[in-house]
């Protein structure tokens, strides 16, 4: 259940219920994720962000400090949603960061393409993976400013 | 009166013999008539043939390219949807450790940790087969390069991670034109497994060379490690094929095959010489252009 859907610190878009699990669990180890949401396809993302549906009681100005975002999901992916942020003046700054299995340089490129600010790869390695979404937790969160 | 009679007899023989002759070039022309003949009906036989195999040939360079392409979307597939469950695994393991650990006794741990190793094994495996995988559909990009300072980034990197290397003799290289990356991926494995070969021995000299062999330059990489038997020379290259069970040394058995698949679409040659307990020796060839 969704405890609260305004000034959220991170969106994390992410169809695969274990890896949401574990990134959940490593950014909540550091005290990161007291504002997180989580959803599990594009389609729902973009109602999030754009106010729609569901969150339509959501200001599209009220942006989540970042976006974690899959890019292989059913029904809207991950590189069309990062797409639609990127088009629309109200939600372009947004800092979106891809973290997907693809090392594919194709995927890459695309992102880039389309104004990502960073691209990670989920590593296999568990402490890896651990390690990585808390390092990105405490750079996008804390070190990083954000442009609200 | 006579003369003229054998006059007419005489040009009649001649008449004859002109007229034998003329018959015989006549039939000589009809030979030859049937022979031309012959020759064309061969030569659109060839034709036909020669257009028959050269749809073939399209029509196997079509089917080339769907099967490279079917294999470009099943790497994708292997190296998105494979590595998913693993991460899942080694994840949730080390949940049920972090958490549940104090009511494990050491047993239950140890299985664990069985289980870890194996799945970060398989991921190893799945990132070897992809390199394996991709280096069939990558361009060359052939550069001048330095072979040294290739050879001592490795070393660099390969002793961070082994500090057990005694001696190792690099030779000066003999710079040649290739593809940087790709021989960067062949020296890798090739001096990673001499190093990881003489782990055991107590003096583990490492040497690596090269010299010019005609139109070639070939390169070694030699150690006095445990080498292997020649007998089983033919699977030395082989795809998942080692010589040595997973216990006494770790490894996926994709190594040498890369590193042939890589030498082999330079033009070049890979072999090996060796002696069980006294070291091996391969040996790779590049042709100098």
């Amino acid at each position: 259940m969704i405890a609260t859907i305004h000034n959220i610190d991170i969106l994390l878009v992410e169809d695969n219920p274990d890896d949401a699990g574990l990134t959940i669990r490593a950014l909540k180890k550091h005290n990161l994720a007291n504002n997180l949401i989580h959803l599990s396809d594009g389609q729902e993302a973009l109602n999030f962000i754009f106010g729609l549906e569901r969150f339509s009681e959501r200001k599209i100005e009220d942006h989540p400090k970042i976006i974690l975002l899959d890019l292989k999901m059913p029904k809207v992916d991950g590189l069309q949603v990062l797409k639609a942020i990127r088009a629309d003046e109200r939600t372009k700054l947004i800092p979106v960061i891809i973290m997907t299995s693809s090392k594919e340089d194709k995927d890459i490129q695309a992102c880039y393409k389309l104004g990502v600010n960073s691209y990670l790869v989920k590593p296999v390695g568990f402490e890896d993976f651990s390690k990585i979404v808390i390092d990105l937790g405490f750079y996008w969160l804390l070190l990083n400013q954000s442009p609200r | 009166m006579g003369d003229s009679t054998l006059e007419i007899e005489r040009k009649l023989k001649s008449l004859e013999e002109t007229e034998r002759a003329i018959l015989n070039i006549l039939d000589d022309y009809s030979i030859e008539k049937i022979q031309a003949a012959d020759t064309q009906k061969a030569v659109i036989n060839i034709l036909e043939d020669y257009s028959i195999e050269k749809a073939k040939s399209e029509k196997t360079n079509e089917a080339l390219a769907n099967a490279n392409n079917e294999l470009d979307s099943f790497s994708y597939s292997v190296s998105h949807d494979l590595r998913a469950p693993l991460r899942a695994i080694v994840g949730y393991s080390n949940i049920l450790i972090e958490d549940y650990g104090d009511i494990l006794d050491d047993e239950g741990k140890r299985v664990l940790n069985v289980i870890m190793k194996n799945v970060l094994k398989m991921g190893q495996l799945i990132d070897d087969l992809l390199a394996f995988s991709r280096i069939g559909k990558q361009q060359l990009i052939k550069v001048n390069v330095d072979m040294n300072a290739l050879v001592n980034k490795i070393v660099d990197d390969l002793k961070i991670q082994h500090s057990s290397i005694n001696e190792l003799n690099i030779k000066c290289l003999i710079n040649i034109k290739c593809d940087s990356s790709m021989m960067k991926q062949v020296m890798t494995n090739l001096i990673g497994n001499a190093i990881k070969y003489s782990g055991k021995k107590e003096n583990a000299i490492i040497e690596i060379g090269s010299y010019a062999d005609n139109s070639d330059i070939v390169y070694y990489v030699k150690d006095n490690g445990v080498g292997f038997d020649m007998k089983y020379y033919d699977k030395l290259f082989g795809v998942f094929q080692r010589l040595h069970s997973a216990n006494e040394f770790e490894g996926t058995g994709v190594g040498l095959a890369l590193v042939q698949r890589i030498v082999n679409k330079h033009g070049g040659n890979v072999w090996a010489e060796a002696k069980v307990d006294e070291g091996a020796t391969f040996y790779f060839s590049l042709p100098n252009n």
